[in-house]
């Protein structure tokens, strides 16, 4: 098999630039999860009230001294802080793969990253003025209201001024406009309705980083020399029932990590069989997930190439390890169940409410969590370009020369 | 994409946007209670004690109104890393909003999260009958509670303890008052809406009665705290006398030790259907009343289980003094009774022998 090393970097669709640039942004990903999850556990998250300044101050320029002073400020700054950096590495990449990558699905990769990093951030800031635009909405509350309608009016009025004179005669254009307007209404409702909701807001800024977090790996994939350069697909009769395997896998886990960040954002006043409905989910399908990488791993483990095999393996490890540190959050948040001690082992323990067991327990089992993701949704991608039916593989070997000559035409 | 936009629907489920305190009506059928009676019952305390975002505070309570505000409404920080709404931050997932016990997280703890609203709390230094002092309440928190889903809050500031203490006796205070309001509007079909002198009775008659039965152990401890007299020092051959006596005291029909406790303590007595008074209320005489009950309460019944000496965990804390209090002054809201002498009635037990039953229960455990 060809390596991407032994390539003149030219002969590359994409640069070891952007390939670089991926790898630095996963790697700024990967911590500021961890201190996402940080900030959750200690509930610092309004330690700093206003955004995108922090107390008053350019997000850059908040004295050192009142940053190291007060610790729930250390994180929720220093969150801000590393977020920051996250946002320039995407736009650095997203430069990097609308410059000089031509595959058109890299660069839309590229734009839907500097997309999901706006998105990101924005929500962590509502996050924190939510709590404006609710007061705000209680203070007066036909607000909404005006807000959407404006948003609606807006749109109309826009497409009334691009529209042409012919045009703004057709009933097709005026039930054209009408919809959009609608829309935008709607948009604009449901939007200013999510400001308000504080705990929506952390549910999707906790959902949304995992998911960027696999972006970043795809990227890092997609842009390696080893996926530019590959051989001959590895044929086997199994190779599309493993490829969906591991497309299963990784939608299989973000479902985990999406109730799982319900379960840690339970409203306080929910009713209370809404912890048991998220608790039984967030057990059922880890059980699911967890037969399913195993039974991925014996799929690949004989015939697969390294590249997927080593990486489903390395699942397989991680979501044990996923699995110890999911009941370790338990016993270090709620105590031993009470199965395990009067049929087990007598054991005691009392919760300590933000101790280091628990705290170490319930962010690693957020950063685990987003690490499993993210070798999910490689093994998914590795398997989709290094295996192959054996009827497709001639036909899909003959596309890629194809696609490899109209690249050099290109150029 | 797909995935991302999945996330997003689950994540609209179970939401709250701004939590408010929940009309009690436990035990009553809501079919009967009107929409009016509701709106008169929520007017009245929201008049009387605000909401758990701008609580108010009334001055005849005797409650430290700063620090209502440091535990009350929703989760913020300061830049002197001040908290506020620490109630919400550590408590509410369990305890609810109202302090009902209902709060998200009930069904998956045993026991339930204490209900505030009864005014009853399990681990006191005072007699049977008394409220709590408000150091009770913070040793619980600094401890936490072994082998529940009550945490040690050791972490927190005192500033934030003192708060957690005072809003818990805010919740226990509106929690009676509510109940009193809530008969009165329900059981006795007061005239709606409710006028200003039936408020104003309301108020003097449970508010103010909960506020003073809450101040009186404060202002009088002699009358009403339990103080563990030294414990004797012994020898080894005291010591094995004291436990001997200790294990005749437990075996007593007088003490009742073995009914519930077994005879090998080991949490096995014929006495099972144990109930506290937070579960007692939702068991009918038959299957089908207890059934019926059921629907009128948010959480099922839940059974108690005499504690197995053997395991070594005791919840109210594990120090002979503190088995000294569980023996005098009992459990209060559970069937474990107070054994020591109470005001004006002498007790089952003196405190010597009270002291010989911890030597024999903590010998039982194997930490002595």
């Amino acid at each position: 098999m060809n390596s991407g090393r032994d390539l003149p970097i030219s002969a590359l669709p994409s640069s070891r630039a952007a390939h670089r640039a991926a790898w630095v942004l996963a790697c700024a990903v990967f911590p500021l999860i961890w201190m996402g999850g940080l900030v959750t556990t200690y509930s610092a998250g309004m330690a700093v009230p206003d955004w995108p300044s922090t107390y008053g101050y350019n997000l850059f320029l908040y004295p050192l001294a009142s940053w190291l002073e007060v610790w729930d400020v250390f994180l929720e700054h220093g969150h801000r802080l590393l977020g920051a950096a996250v946002g320039l590495s995407t736009i650095w990449l997203a430069i990097l793969l609308w410059r000089r990558d031509s595959r058109r699905l890299l660069r839309w990769l590229g734009v839907i990253a500097l997309g999901g990093v706006c998105l990101q951030g924005t929500l962590g800031g509502l996050r924190v003025t939510g709590s404006s635009i609710r007061q705000m909405t209680i203070a007066w509350t036909p607000a909404p209201l005006f807000l959407s309608a404006s948003a609606g009016l807006f749109a109309l009025a826009a497409q009334v001024v691009l529209g042409g004179g012919a045009e703004r005669r057709s009933l097709v254009f005026w039930a054209r406009s009408a919809a959009v307007s609608a829309a935008f209404f709607a948009l604009a409702w449901f939007g200013v309705d999510m400001a308000r909701d504080q705990l929506f807001l952390a549910k999707m800024h906790g959902s949304t980083a995992p998911a960027f977090f696999a972006l970043a790996a795809c990227i890092i994939t997609l842009t390696s020399p080893g996926w530019i350069a590959r051989g001959p697909a590895q044929q086997s009769a199994s190779a599309g029932r493993v490829q969906c395997l591991a497309v299963v896998v990784t939608g299989m886990i973000y479902l985990q990590i999406v109730l799982g960040v319900n379960l840690r954002h339970i409203a306080p006043d929910a009713a209370p069989w809404w912890f048991l409905v998220w608790v039984w989910s967030h057990l059922i399908v880890a059980g699911a997930a967890a037969v399913l990488i195993v039974w991925q791993w014996l799929a690949v483990r004989r015939w697969a190439p390294p590249a997927v095999t080593r990486r489903s393996l390395l699942l397989a490890g991680l979501f044990l390890l996923q699995l110890v540190l999911g009941a370790t959050t338990w016993v270090t948040n709620y105590g031993w169940p009470l199965w395990f001690t009067t049929l087990i082992l007598p054991v005691q323990y009392t919760v300590v409410a933000e101790g280091l067991w628990q705290v170490l327990s319930t962010t690693a089992h957020v950063g685990v969590g987003s690490l499993c993701l993210v070798v999910a949704a490689s093994t998914a991608l590795w398997s989709r370009r290094l295996l192959a039916l054996p009827a497709t593989a001639a036909a899909d070997a003959r596309k890629t020369d194809a696609g490899q000559a109209r690249r050099k035409q290109r150029r | 994409m797909v995935f991302f936009s999945a996330a997003l629907v689950v994540s609209g489920c179970g939401q709250s946007e701004s939590p408010g305190f929940r009309i009690n009506l436990d035990g009553y059928d809501p079919a009967k209670v009107s929409q009016a009676q509701r709106e008169a019952i929520g007017e009245a305390m929201e008049e009387f004690f605000g909401t758990p975002d701008v609580p108010r505070v009334p001055q005849e309570l005797g409650l430290d109104a700063e620090r209502i505000a440091v535990a009350a409404g929703p989760v913020e920080g300061r830049a002197d890393g001040a908290q506020h709404g620490v109630y919400r931050q550590h408590c509410a997932v369990c305890h609810g909003i109202s302090g009902d016990g209902a709060g998200a997280l009930a069904t998956t703890v045993d026991p339930y999260p204490r209900d505030f609203r009864l005014g009853v709390f399990k681990y006191t230094t005072t007699r049977a009958g008394a409220k709590p002092l408000r150091s009770d309440l913070r040793r619980i928190l600094l401890r936490g509670i072994p082998s529940t889903g009550m945490p040690s809050y050791a972490q927190l500031t005192d500033r934030e303890l003192a708060a957690l203490v005072e809003y818990v006796v805010y919740l226990s205070i509106r929690g009676e008052t509510e109940r009193y309001l809530v008969q009165r509007v329900i059981d006795e079909g007061e005239y709606l809406p409710l006028g200003a002198d039936v408020k104003e009775e309301v108020f003097d008659e449970a508010a103010v009665w909960a506020a003073e039965s809450w101040a009186a152990p404060e202002q009088n401890p002699e009358d009403t705290v339990v103080v563990p007299p030294p414990r004797p020092e012994y020898t080894p051959p005291q010591r094995a006398a004291s436990i001997e006596r200790g294990k005749q005291l437990y075996a007593s029909k007088n003490s009742q030790c073995v009914q519930c406790h077994g005879p090998k303590g080991d949490g096995d007595g014929e006495n099972d259907l144990l109930y506290d008074d937070w579960n007692k209320p939702k068991i009918g005489v038959t299957p089908e009343e207890t059934a019926r009950l059921a629907r009128l309460y948010r959480l099922p019944a839940q059974k108690l289980r005499a504690r197995n000496f053997r395991e070594g965990a005791f919840r109210g804390g594990g120090n002979p003094e503190d088995l000294y209090l569980r023996v005098y002054a009992g459990i209060k809201g559970t069937p474990m009774p107070a054994a020591g002498p109470q005001a004006g009635a002498g007790g089952v037990l003196t405190p010597e022998e009270i002291w010989d039953v911890v030597n024999y229960v903590l010998s039982l455990s194997g930490r002595y």
